[in-house]
């Protein structure tokens, strides 16, 4: 049976998003990128970032695939934003209500013995409750850091102070704030244009630069025969761990030295499948009167449309206000 | 040994809670050790889709399984249940004080039921020929060995011994696809399983396979399982056919009663060996009483003689 | 003048002893030629080396009337097609049109062109109503249906098929013969195989063993060589075989039995 193994992030809707030229879309993310990093005001990048969810609510597709995105690298903002609020002691402590916030932490002997419980019920809670891993992972932090505010009975190891500074929450808020609208601009593209056709763009936009024209071909051909054949490769690979599996292999059990046995008793025919595809297709291109960059002609020409030169215009616009508010030193 | 299907399916699910059925209320039972089988059907009738079920290689979405071997002098059980999501496994030595669980290594299940892909280069992986046939018993039997012991059994059997020095990756197709065999058969297998054995092979080679598949079946008492769309295979070795369309078992029997039942050649799409052809056209031709289900050259040489023979007359 | 011409052709790979020794050939226009010999004798090579993928170390190859050089090596690939024996690692494109694009686009065709070879060539083979369809969603039949139509699109005189069925299911192998028997009098056709039923159809036999080719001819004429074909490991027909076995019987109606078995070779 063949399960389709998709590949990529691409998600079949029919939006405008979808219909634009890929050139167009891949230019216009890659220049917005980089006024979003010019910009250094929060209140200028929330608009952006409202501004880009508005467009992501055009494309038709769920917003929760795109906080499925923002997954992977949840842990990694949250950490820095931590730590920029922790360490950074640059300006003034943020007063609320005239109060510092800062905060004293005492480690004692009974809440080390409470946070290293703290700890073995989290991995023991990952055992029967699978979902919501980061969340749960942050409540146990804060029960810790709580605990050591709070529970101050019996002699104390240590004792530390953290104080929040206005520049640290600032670039915390910054951070935080710029990463997401890069993640969303990316996932923008991704989800509303196929591998292939990001491939097409590529080639495309290189295409006016003679002097990169036959290296960039070369690349766009390996990558279009690289779409083409991992859906393949993962079945192949599917089918060799089955072959195996039906001569004892089997990674649950074995000590190390049979694992890594295991390892290449699946690499070696990966490999040898490969390059035996790989003859057969070089071959096949070649009797097919491919020469490597060489000029070809494309079945799928890209053609801007009135939509692309719309959002040229609303690029070019864009950036000219990045420019002028920051020479004004607004942003 | 026996092996027991009761209505097994398995299905994909497929967009919005539909089902996409690969096998269906599949009930099979095979418990003779000399069977031959045959598994005939169309491209994606679910015939690969079966045979993994069978190795547990792909677990059943609904039905129930059971298979026992004799193992150390016990006959042990290996029972797989499945409704939807879950499925329980559970492995006795009589069958009666079954316990489930959710999860068990049905390994020891993969030694007694050798499943050989079509194309070797899915497992061949070793420096030499030697040390690829050890690799499963290798596996299985935890010793170096005996492991070794049994390779060079199995080689000589198979009459490959020259090769066991030699880089599996130079050999030709034939040789290669019996070195994939051998690196199965090392493991003692009661039950053979080959998908599609005889595809990419040359005539000559295509022969001398399947007579030592027939040795294995009738010398060596091993049930023998191919998957395969050559009818002269079947007519000429299988015992039994069974017969897949659309994932169901329309037909299982001998296969005489299956060439000469029309609505499952006919459904099915299926051909007839070139021998019953021949002699179905001679019988039109010359119009004489011949019986057509003949299978090689010598019985239908046999069955033109008996007609048509001098000492008849 | 013969279409292709094949002289004193000598080819050997480094690895192993498979070769091509002084072969000899020459093919008509318009004819349906095929090539018979077991897996090594020589005939995969063969066709590698008639398309120019493989270098002849000594010999000489003409397809109407081109010497194939390093230089003509572009043009006689207009002229000279082939469909190997794997579908799926000779499909290039992510999708069916994509594929039968991909040898258009080498030779600079305008898209306009393009759109209108495609459509023409895939319904001539069945399959324009998959022109989105990927590699995966394919049967073994439909890709090489595909891998015909990709050829065909770029018009060449000979097309060249290795193997082209041996890995197909049966109702694979009647799609693609059946495009096949299509194209008769349409193409040179050189047919690769080791089923001799195929060859049964063909205007003109070559066996070839170790790298020779041992004999040549019409199907008839070759056949009745059944030692020759034993020798370089070809299964002979099943009718032949029991015609050998009745002509060294005694049984009634013998000529009768031996006319049918004969009409039943080659009536097919």
């Amino acid at each position: 049976m063949n399960d389709r193994i998709v590949f990529g992030q691409y998600i079949n809707k029919d939006s405008w998003i979808h219909r634009l030229d890929p050139r167009c879309k891949i230019i216009t993310l890659f220049l917005m990128m980089i006024g979003i990093f010019l910009i250094k005001n929060i209140y200028a990048l929330l608009i952006c970032l409202g501004f880009i969810l508005l467009v992501v609510l055009t494309t038709k597709i769920p917003l929760h695939k795109f906080l499925r995105s923002f997954k992977m690298i949840a842990m990694l903002l949250i950490f820095t934003a931590f730590f920029q609020i922790v360490f950074n002691t640059y300006g003034e402590i943020v007063k609320v209500n005239g109060y510092d916030l800062t905060y004293t932490f005492t480690l004692t002997y009974l809440n080390l013995g409470i946070g290293i419980l703290l700890i073995v019920l989290y991995f023991l809670l990952g055992k029967i409750f699978r979902k919501f891993r980061l969340i749960q992972f942050l409540i146990f932090v804060a029960l810790i850091f709580l605990s050591e505010a709070f529970i101050l009975i019996g002699p104390s190891i240590v004792s530390y102070t953290i104080s929040i500074h206005e520049n640290g929450l600032y670039t915390a808020l910054m951070v935080l704030l710029r990463v997401l609208n890069l993640i969303t601009l990316s996932a923008l593209l991704t989800f509303t244009t196929k591998p292939t056709d990001l491939n097409g763009g590529i080639e495309g936009i290189f295409k006016p630069f003679k002097f990169m024209r036959k290296g960039v071909s070369i690349f766009a051909m390996m990558m279009s025969i690289a779409l083409r054949f991992i859906p393949t490769l993962l079945n192949e690979t599917s089918k060799i761990l089955k072959a195996q599996a039906s001569r004892g292999v089997d990674f649950n059990d074995g000590s190390f030295k049979d694992k890594v046995m295991q390892i290449v008793s699946l690499l070696v025919p990966m490999f040898v499948i490969s390059y035996k595809k790989a003859e057969d297709l070089a071959n096949a291109m070649e009797a097919r009167g491919y020469i490597p960059g060489d000029e070809r002609t494309r079945i799928y020409e890209l053609k801007y449309h009135i939509s692309d030169i719309l959002v040229y215009i609303f690029l070019v616009l864009f950036l000219a206000a990045i420019i002028v508010l920051k020479i004004g030193g607004i942003v | 040994m026996g092996i027991n299907l009761s209505e097994v399916n398995l299905a994909y699910l497929k967009e919005k809670k539909q089902y996409k059925y690969a096998i269906k209320d599949i009930n099979l039972r095979i418990d003779n050790e000399d069977e031959f089988i045959a598994i005939v059907g169309h491209t994606g009738s679910g015939k690969s889709t079966l045979v993994q079920v069978l190795n547990n290689l792909l677990v059943p979405t609904f039905g129930h399984i059971s298979i026992n071997f004799r193992e150390n002098n016990n006959d042990v059980y290996y029972n797989i249940k499945a409704s939807g999501k879950k499925v329980k496994y559970a492995i006795s030595k009589d069958n009666i004080n079954v316990k489930y669980k959710a999860r068990v290594s049905l390994k020891a299940l993969r030694k007694h039921i050798g499943l050989v892909f079509q194309f070797p280069e899915y497992q061949i992986f070793e420096e030499t020929v030697l040390k690829d046939i050890m690799f499963g018993p290798k596996n299985f039997l935890r010793d170096e060995n005996k492991a070794k012991e049994e390779a060079i059994k199995i080689a000589e059997m198979m009459n490959i011994s020259d090769l066991l020095d030699k880089s599996p990756f130079m050999l030709s197709g034939g040789q290669m696809r019996k070195v994939a065999i051998a690196g199965i058969l090392a493991s003692k297998p009661e039950v053979l399983v080959l998908d599609e054995p005889t595809v990419g092979l040359d005539p000559i080679a295509k022969r001398d396979l399947l007579e030592f598949l027939k040795y294995l079946n009738e010398v060596e008492h091993k049930t023998i399982i191919i998957i395969t769309h050559d009818m002269d295979v079947v007519g000429e070795y299988a015992k039994r056919t069974i017969v897949l369309n659309k994932g169901c078992i329309m037909y299982d029997g001998s296969k005489d009663e299956m060439f000469k039942n029309d609505e499952v050649i006919k459904t099915c799409n299926l051909n007839y060996p070139n021998i019953v052809k021949i002699l179905a056209n001679l019988k039109k031709k010359l119009n004489i009483d011949l019986d057509i289900y003949k299978y090689n050259i010598d019985d239908a040489f046999k069955e033109l003689n008996r007609v048509l023979g001098d000492n008849h007359e | 003048m013969s279409l292709i011409e094949v002289r004193n052709l000598y080819f050997r790979y480094n690895s192993s002893d498979r070769a091509v020794n002084g072969v000899n050939l020459d093919i008509d226009k318009g004819e349906f030629v095929c090539i018979l010999g077991h897996n090594g004798s020589g005939k995969s090579t063969l066709a590698k080396l008639l398309v120019g993928l493989l270098e002849a170390r000594k010999g000489s190859i003409k397809i109407d009337g081109i010497e194939l050089n390093e230089d003509s090596v572009d043009e006689i690939r207009k002229k000279i097609g082939i469909v190997f024996q794997n579908p799926d690692n000779q499909f290039v494109g992510i999708t069916v049109k994509d594929d039968i694009a991909f040898g258009l686009e080498n030779r600079k065709v305008e898209k306009h062109e393009m759109e209108e070879l495609i459509d023409k060539y895939s319904t001539m083979v069945r399959m324009n109503e998959f022109l989105d369809r990927n590699p995966e969603d394919l049967s073994g039949g439909e890709k090489q249906r595909v891998a015909i139509a990709g050829i065909l699109a770029i018009n060449p005189e000979i097309i060249i098929f290795d193997e082209a069925t041996a890995m197909l299911d049966p109702k694979g192998v009647g799609e693609v013969m059946e495009v096949i028997n299509s194209l008769k009098s349409k193409k040179t056709i050189i047919s690769i195989t080791h089923n001799l039923n195929e060859a049964i159809m063909a205007d003109k036999v070559i066996v070839m063993n170790e790298g020779k080719v041992v004999l040549s001819g019409k199907p008839n004429e070759v056949f009745e060589n059944i030692e020759i074909l034993k020798n370089s490991k070809l299964d002979i027909l099943d009718s032949m075989k029991l015609l050998e076995k009745v002509d060294n019987s005694n049984i009634n109606l013998k000529e009768e039995v031996k006319t049918a078995l004969w009409e039943l070779t080659y009536q097919k």
